[in-house]
């Protein structure tokens, strides 16, 4: 009976779209008389009426108690769907379009408060961010910015938060610009498992976006270098916009630009004045501009300071020399010789030693160890002016710093107690009073005279039909008198050279000289000939004795003089004019000089076709004051030569991995006076100083990259047999400054790689080192910069893409609050409680009974 | 304890009300009550004893309590149930990366992982809610949160293999996010099981959500090619340079046959032995081949079995380059030595012309010129050799010398490098006079006869004399020097080296590819293209070629597998807390603890219950009022 009773009372409220839960609830109505039989007490203390209110307030106390127990529910068949809503959180949405997804959001919460509904954000990862249970929803514009897009990994993330027996439905509320992943694909999974997906684009407003596409410029220069920037600018719409370059921080160009949808290229110079790792940013201003992100770009640079040279005077004063360099793309240090690098990496420091007219032959063979160490080992250049200052060079003595030299030094390299032994044979004949030729003759044996060594020995013989020995073998100390005697001879009359050769030979065959050399003047026919006197020619040289012979004018007896040198092994010398005998004389007598450097008027001549010399005219030199003698070595390249003698001016060599260049004469001082104001001084050097600096071959190291999504691809390419003894070196320096050590791979002969994730936008600088030879060091630099978010490289939404993953799963694009929560095909049955309101009413009527007690 | 339907502040401001309420009715009064003077010490004897001074406080609280329990009633409190009597909400996060595939006594890893994580779902209750997630580069749920094993143990069985590596932070990020929107609430316990091949070094966890690691299979040692480069030889030799690195991610010394072979030909193959933890590279020089397929594979030193467990990385693919084909133009006159040197080169696309049908035009789409005998100004790279004097040649003839005694080559230029002259012998050369910025290469003591000059970004090179007048031709380093110029002329010549195609990563393909094009493997179904915001790429899920043909031009693509973390089998395989091996049985009681109770999902309404206390409270209140108790 009793569940006869409760199904009608079922049926009853199923009219009502009502049921009841717990029906055994309604058992508490049976109390009902007992509370009435207990109440039969209040007549005796109240008033009827009082006593018939708090009856039936009690009683209906007690029925809206038992209904509540019921547990009544309102029962309503739901077609609802769950909603899941996937809100695009990534850098690409901007504020505006933030906002216009939390008041799609409170048109939804609003529509369906009781609905299922839940919220999820994605970037590169889902979040979940609110649900059913959830009491309210966040506010999307309060969410962070997300670098990256993935739509798809949001739809799969979907797939566990509906629950059964709903309508599942996703509601995308993005621009489509995925970076990650493929979501067209999930979308097919998703209409395999029956979910409808409803794209609402947010389209970015239609406003206008520029972006900076690439900034290229070599990664590579010295100060002071001009390099070109290029930048390519793009624009959704042709419009003018800032274009602005900073190299670190400073202004350095700002141009108006037409930017639009074909790439405008524009090119800037650039001329650091910073030495270091500098940083180059353009960037564009344009307001408005739907992304501000992708208007910059950064580059890192590395400039290197300028060449190195050290320059190393007597002392410190200004020269034209210094004045040349300081004026030139070079980084200039001037010391004395006292004050020279102590260190051999001091040394090292340097790209070019210049070595100014110093007393290299007093240079100690430590010092001279390191100059050699610095050449040799480190590649250093060195450039050598060997003037007055450097005449011990030549002197008897091998001086330690030869050996670097690419000349050497043609001067008898050991004393002697008595070294020589030098007769002058001169011609006296009426004819050599012509023009005054025995004066000057004279004067010139007097200055050889001056010249010579004080322990020479010298005798003067005077010859026309007879010989005179005018001054016996003596030592060249007597000059005094040697020359008195000397001026005071007269001219006489013809001429016979071989007696006075027998006579020269007498007087040498006295002296215990090692060196026994005659020079024989004439100029005229002699009457005793070789046929007849040859022999006394001959045993002069049998004992050693040398004589060189000087034909003066076109009468001289060229022919027998040449006999003479030739059977003696002395030289021959043709002089056209009194002019020529003092060289002659001079270059015969070095060997017996006290000074060590021929100090005539000498002219510079290229020894060769060099691109050093190129462009310079040596026909318009002044002449040179004097040098010293030298011979080149085989191996060392003759580039300047007097232009009489031939001997070496300018010569350099190879030594060790450096280049030494060598001027035997002075760069600026008393013998090259006249050259600092000739307009090829300034070329010459200046060609000398690049030429010679050290340099190592380029190309060998090569260092490329690449961006492969947030990583970075490095290779490093070594040109294969180079020698190398360790793998080349790389670092990083991210936009921070924080450099860090990045290893390498071997991938192939002299090819390397390396990977690192830039994980930050901004510039990153790359740097491969490779210990090229002892001291050197080759850099390769490289700069790539990882830009901002990648989907503000796209200017528009991708609807077609947002369009397909509503046609795919069969729903709609861009569909109305109202059409989501549209019912859908699958309908449960809903339980609305209804007990809640019914204890209220017993919270009321309670109380309500209370205050009619008190009545 | 928690309100369901109220919050606490809602339930106290109801209660604090209704108390506030029958506080207030309780101290009006609004009736006197009438005390009869004679009779009072007679009903103060009866009723007296029994009053007492607060006894109409008493009353008051009685109907405090009554309130209480009804507003308590209206917050729909539920009680929570002990850990041990909670169901379970569980995600199974199993691994899928690559480093699964490797085989195990007969099984895959990923199998074992399979059969450890349907030993957990088969524990599961009607109560228990499970879901599976797969962990390789992206978490991926396979279920959502459901109580019934059939659907699991499907999506269970058609887990597959993705060759990727395993990324755990954001693996635990989606799973976290899963649990949480699976049960907000807490009810259950909530719980991640991480079934995979080795332990991870998890952060500390900052919520309620128990995490659990099982790890399946046992270490193994494993060789892997970790590269295969090819590019074009250095110098004028034909064919490529090809680099293979082979790698012991094993703890002891291991013997395999490297084969390095095109799908046609084998080109070597060598027993190789590497020490633990070691690797070993290979460079080899091949000859111009046909085909640009190139493999390279490991192999059990016996037979053609593969060499560990792990075949993935045991073979790597490589596309071998083409020089890009150099347009040099000959203008010379019946000139065989410079035409035979020249067309040696594979890169060199040569075209002669006569000097007396030479005109500027002829030069159009070349990238270097070669001279002999004629010496216009020119704004390519140019080679001249034997260049008369006058016109507007670039270079100045100086006096002629017949034998020359030459000095040494200068060989720190990119055009003699590597190249040696000895005893050069040239009849007849002329100087050449150079400029500021020339280089000499050649010369003797009074001159250079070849010069190397770069001008305002050209390169230009000259030889002072003729071919035929030297015993040049018929050197070695002819063709050398040759090859040198061009190099130095117009720089490395092979084709852009792309970005390196790996399993698993998008590859952005040439700006050419049309959005409809597909890549095609050498088996298995094509690959689509998906849009990388501007770009389009493609993704490779194996390893091997893959080839697009648009229109005439083709894209192939070698795929590597080169993910040394995956080819590490080993791992950190010691158990501590919440971490186990598992190799066979049961699950581990840690894993299944809770699983399979009868303890209901959601904790039972405990308002009935009070509504009943309630109603109990107001039979009392109703007897004291009525009988005059409290009242």
């Amino acid at each position: 009976m009793w569940s006869e009773w409760i199904d009608s009372i079922q049926n009853f409220l199923a009219g009502y779209e009502l049921k009841l839960l717990w029906p055994a609830g309604l058992w508490l109505l049976s109390t009902i008389p007992v509370f009435w039989l207990i109440g039969l007490r209040l007549h005796r203390q109240l008033p009827w009426p009082q006593r018939s209110l708090v009856q039936l307030l009690r009683t209906g106390l007690l029925v809206t108690m038992a209904l509540a127990l019921a547990q009544p529910v309102r029962l309503r068949q739901d077609a609802s769907p769950a909603v899941i809503v996937l809100a695009d959180l990534s850098a690409s949405m901007s504020a505006p379009a933030r906002a216009e997804m939390d008041k799609f959001m409170g048109r939804m919460a609003g529509m369906n408060p009781e609905g299922w509904l839940s919220l999820i954000g994605f970037g590169p990862r889902p979040a979940f961010l609110a649900g059913p249970q959830s009491s309210a929803f966040p506010r999307l514009y309060d969410q962070p910015a997300q670098d990256g897009t993935d739509i798809a990994a949001a739809l799969r993330f979907c797939l566990t938060q509906f629950p059964p027996d709903y309508e599942r439905r996703l509601v995308l509320l993005s621009d489509g610009q995925q970076t990650h992943g493929d979501a067209r694909r999930e979308a097919q999974k998703a209409r395999a498992l029956g979910i409808q997906i409803f794209p609402i684009p947010i389209e970015p407003p239609a406003a206008f976006d520029a972006r900076l596409v690439t900034l290229t410029t070599t990664g590579q220069l010295r100060v002071g270098e001009t390099a070109t920037v290029t930048v390519e600018v793009w624009a959704n719409e042709r419009k003018k916009v800032r274009l602005h370059l900073r190299l670190e921080g400073a202004k350095i160009a700002d141009r108006i630009v037409w930017a639009g949808p074909q790439k405008a290229r524009v090119e800037f110079s650039m001329t650091p004045k910073k030495v270091g790792v500098l940083s180059l940013k353009a960037g564009i201003i344009s307001r408005p501009d739907r992304y501000p992100q992708n208007n910059w770009q950064e580059k890192k640079i590395l400039v290197a300071g300028r060449p190195r040279v050290l320059l190393v005077q007597s002392a410190r004063q200004p020269t034209p020399l210094a004045s040349l360099l300081d004026s030139s793309d070079l980084e200039l240090t001037s010391t004395t010789d006292k004050e020279l690098p102590r260190t051999i990496a001091e040394w090292t420091g340097y790209d070019l030693v210049i070595l100014d007219d110093l007393p290299l032959a007093e240079w100690t063979a430590t010092q001279v160890g390191m100059l050699r160490g610095y050449v040799e080992e480190s590649g250093g250049g060195l450039l050598v002016a060997a003037g007055q200052q450097a005449q011990d060079l030549a002197g008897p003595e091998e001086a330690a710093i030869e050996p670097l030299l690419p000349v050497h030094f043609r001067q008898v390299k050991k004393k002697e107690k008595t070294p020589a032994a030098l007769v002058f044979v001169l011609d006296r004949s009426a004819s050599m009073a012509r023009e005054k030729k025995f004066l000057i003759l004279l004067r010139a044996v007097s200055d050889a005279l001056a010249r010579l060594r004080d322990n020479a020995q010298v005798a003067v013989v005077l010859f026309d039909d007879f010989p005179e020995l005018v001054v016996p073998l003596t030592e060249a100390r007597h000059r005094q008198e040697i020359g008195k005697a000397v001026l005071s001879q007269r001219v006489g009359g013809g001429t016979s050279m071989y007696p006075a050769l027998s006579l020269a030979r007498d007087q040498l065959a006295k002296s215990a000289a090692r060196i026994k050399h005659v020079i024989l003047l004439s100029d005229g026919q002699s009457i005793s000939v070789f046929a007849h006197h040859g022999h006394i020619v001959e045993k002069m040289a049998k004992e050693g004795m040398t004589v060189t012979t000087v034909a003066l004018g076109t009468d001289a007896d060229k022919q027998e003089l040449t006999r003479i040198a030739a059977s003696s092994g002395g030289k021959f010398y043709f002089a056209d004019s009194m002019a020529n005998v003092p060289k002659i004389f001079t270059a015969e007598t070095e060997g017996f000089t006290e000074k060590k450097a021929i100090e005539q008027e000498i002219h510079a001549e290229p020894a060769k076709l060099l691109a050093v010399l190129a462009g310079i005219d040596f026909k318009s030199a002044p002449a040179l004051g004097g040098y010293l003698a030298s011979e080149a070595r085989p191996s060392s390249e003759l580039m300047l030569r007097s232009s009489d003698r031939k001997e070496p001016l300018l010569a350099r060599w190879r030594f060790g991995l450096g280049r030494v260049v060598l001027a035997t004469t002075d760069i600026q001082g008393a013998w090259s006076a006249t050259w600092t104001k000739w307009p090829g001084f300034a070329n010459l050097w200046t060609n000398l100083v690049k030429d010679t600096l050290r340099n190592s071959p380029p190309g060998d190291l090569r260092l490329s990259g690449m961006m492969d999504g947030d990583q970075a691809l490095l290779s490093l390419w070594l040109r294969p047999g180079l020698r190398s003894p360790s793998p080349p070196k790389l670092w990083v320096m991210a936009p921070n400054g924080q450099e860090t050590a990045l290893p390498v791979h071997r991938r192939g002969l002299g090819h390397f790689r390396a990977q690192f994730r830039l994980d930050r936008e901004g510039a990153y600088a790359f740097r491969a080192q490779r210990l090229a030879r002892s001291g050197v060091v080759e850099q390769a630099f490289l700069s790539l910069h990882r830009p901002a978010a990648q989907e503000t490289w796209a200017a528009t939404a991708d609807l077609e893409m947002l369009a397909d993953l509503a046609t795919i799963t069969g729903a709609k694009l861009n569909p109305s609050p109202e059409e989501i929560f549209a019912p859908g095909r699958v309908e449960r049955e809903q339980h609305e409680s209804r007990w809640p309101p019914l204890l209220f009413l017993a919270m009321i009527m309670f109380l309500s009974e209370a205050l009619v007690r008190k009545v | 304890m928690r309100f369901t339907a109220l919050s606490p502040t809602e339930f106290a401001l109801l209660f604090s009300a209704a108390a506030l309420l029958a506080t207030l009715i309780y101290l009006v009064s609004f009736r006197k009550r009438t005390v009869l003077m004679a009779t009072e010490p007679i009903w103060r004897l009866i009723a007296g004893k029994r009053r007492t001074p607060y006894r109409r406080l008493l009353a008051l609280l009685l109907q405090i309590a009554v309130l209480f329990l009804l507003s308590m009633a209206l917050g729909d409190p539920r009680l929570a149930l002990s850990a041990a009597r909670r169901p379970v909400t569980m995600a199974i996060v199993v691994d899928v990366s690559a480093s699964m595939s490797a085989q195990d006594q007969g099984l895959t890893r990923l199998e074992r992982a399979k059969d450890l994580a349907r030993a957990l779902i088969q524990k599961a209750g009607p109560q228990d809610r499970l879901a599976l997630l797969t962990m390789a580069e992206n978490c991926r749920p396979q279920t959502p949160f459901v109580s019934a094993s059939p659907q699991l143990e499907t999506a269970l069985a058609d887990l597959q293999v993705l060759w990727q590596t395993e990324q755990v932070a954001s693996t635990l990020a989606v799973a976290k996010e899963a649990l949480v929107g699976a049960d907000p609430r807490a009810w259950s316990r909530r719980r991640l099981v991480i079934v995979s091949d080795h332990f991870f070094d998890l952060p500390p966890a900052d919520d309620e959500i128990e995490r659990i690691q099982l790890a399946v299979g046992r270490r193994q040692d494993n060789l892997s090619l970790t590269a295969l480069e090819a590019r074009l030889a250095t110098g004028p030799v034909a064919g490529s340079e090809v680099f293979v690195e082979v790698r012991n991610h094993g703890r002891s010394r291991r013997q395999a046959r490297l084969v390095l072979h095109t799908p046609e030909l084998l080109l070597g193959d060598e027993i190789v032995v590497i020490e633990a933890g070691g690797s070993l590279s290979r460079n080899y020089l091949l000859k111009p081949l046909r085909q640009r397929r190139l493999l390279a594979s490991l192999l059990a030193v016996e037979g053609q079995e593969p060499v560990d467990g792990f075949a993935i990385d045991n073979r790597a693919f490589s596309w071998l380059p083409r020089a890009r084909a150099r347009k040099i133009r000959l203008v010379a006159e019946n000139n065989l030595y410079l035409e035979k040197a020249l067309a040696l080169h594979p890169s060199v696309s040569l075209q002669v012309i006569k000097p007396s049908q030479y005109q500027a035009q002829a030069l159009a789409g070349a990238d270097a010129v070669v001279f002999a005998g004629i010496c216009p100004a020119v704004s390519i790279p140019a080679l001249y050799f034997h260049p008369p004097a006058g016109g507007n040649c670039p270079f100045v003839l100086a006096d002629e010398v017949s034998a020359p005694k030459l000095l040494p080559l200068a060989g720190d230029h990119p055009v003699t490098r590597e190249l040696s002259l000895p005893d050069l012998h040239l009849s007849r050369a002329h100087h050449l006079v150079p400029q500021a910025g020339d280089v000499e290469l050649l010369g003797d003591d009074k001159g250079p006869f070849v010069l190397a000059r770069e001008e305002k970004g050209q390169k230009m090179l000259a030889l002072g004399f003729a071919l035929g007048g030297s015993d040049l031709p018929l050197r070695v380093a002819f063709p050398l020097l040759l090859h040198n110029c061009l190099d130095w002329f117009l720089g490395e010549n092979e084709e852009q080296e792309p970005v390196p195609a790996a399993v698993g990563r998008p590859w952005l393909v040439p700006a050419w590819v049309r959005a409809q094009s597909t890549f095609q493997p050498d088996a298995g179904d094509a690959l689509a293209l998906h849009s990388m915001g501007e770009q389009l790429a493609v993704r490779p899920n194996s390893p091997g070629f893959l080839s697009l043909q648009q229109d005439r031009r083709r894209l192939v693509l070698a795929v590597n597998f080169h993910m040394a973390g995956e080819s590490d089998l080993g791992g950190d395989r010691t158990e501590g807390q919440n971490q186990w091996l598992w190799h066979d049985g049961p699950a581990p009681a840690l894993a299944t603890a809770g699983l399979g109770g009868q303890a209901p999902a959601v904790p039972e309404p405990q308002w009935p219950l009070l509504l009943l206390a309630a109603a109990w409270l107001l039979l009392f209140d109703w007897v004291f009022f009525c009988f005059r108790i409290l009242f």
